[in-house]
């Protein structure tokens, strides 16, 4: 293998096992099950908050993000 | 070194989903775990010849709570026939737990799985988990999550017909 070509599989490698990604297993769930946690921890003030922006805005929608919240059945 | 690149993607397509989620069919992985009401070991062998249900649970997750009082009653119902519920806390902190079941109290035995190393063993895929067994140890019903309504039925004749099985 050339020089380049092994530096690039090195740092592919490398990177492969630097990935900050990382699931969250079921029964690690119990800080993001926290209510302080959530994007939206009051759904009253949400539907508040919905409307104020509707009125404002003349569009709605675009909240379709995940959340926290424990991932329960 | 094109193929070297897509050996890297399959690989990592892969890495999150290697773990094994033990399913009807297999032998239930073994363990011994604290108890979380006295100083005592619970070790999953020794019920060996009964119906086991092991129940996964948490204090944080709700329906977890909300199944709690119905697997008391059956527990409570076929504990004379042989079965027997397992309730293994998943909480980090010991107290949250013990917390609960001072509040709820039940009568099936509980256990605490510290950093959750049962769960991985059984490869859960949600709480909660639950594991039926039979006499000899096999997982012959599992489940995620607490559906409840006909759900409870089916379980109850499965734990019915398990109990008259040899």
């Amino acid at each position: 293998m050339e020089f380049p070509r092994l530096m690039t599989f090195f740092a592919l490698t490398v990177l492969l096992f630097c990935s900050g990604c990382t699931m969250v297993e079921p029964w690690e769930r119990d800080y993001l099950a926290r209510e302080d946690m959530a994007f939206e921890p009051d759904p009253l003030e949400t539907i508040s908050n919905d409307q104020v922006y509707t009125s404002k805005e003349a569009a709605a929608g675009g909240r379709a993000v995940g959340g926290g919240g424990c991932g329960c059945n | 070194m094109k193929k070297f690149f897509v050996l890297i993607f399959i690989l990592s397509c892969w890495l999150p989903v290697a773990g094994h989620t033990a399913w009807q069919g297999d032998a239930a992985p073994q363990f011994t775990l604290p108890s979380t009401t006295d100083k005592s070991t619970i070790t999953l062998q020794s019920f060996k010849g009964q119906v086991v249900l092991i129940d996964f649970w948490a204090s944080w997750c709700p329906p977890c709570r909300r199944s709690f009082p119905i697997l008391d009653s059956l527990h409570k119902k076929y504990n004379s026939q042989g079965f027997v519920v397992i309730g293994v806390n998943e909480d980090n902190n010991i107290n949250s737990g013990k917390e609960f079941t001072t509040n709820n109290p039940v009568h099936f035995p509980l256990v605490w799985d510290k950093k959750g190393k049962v769960a991985r063993l059984y490869g859960l895929r949600g709480m909660p988990s639950s594991f039926l067994l039979d006499k000899q140890g096999v997982i012959s019903y599992a489940w995620v999550g607490f559906p409840g309504g006909n759900h409870l039925k089916e379980l109850e004749n499965k734990i019915k017909v398990l109990l008259e099985a040899e």
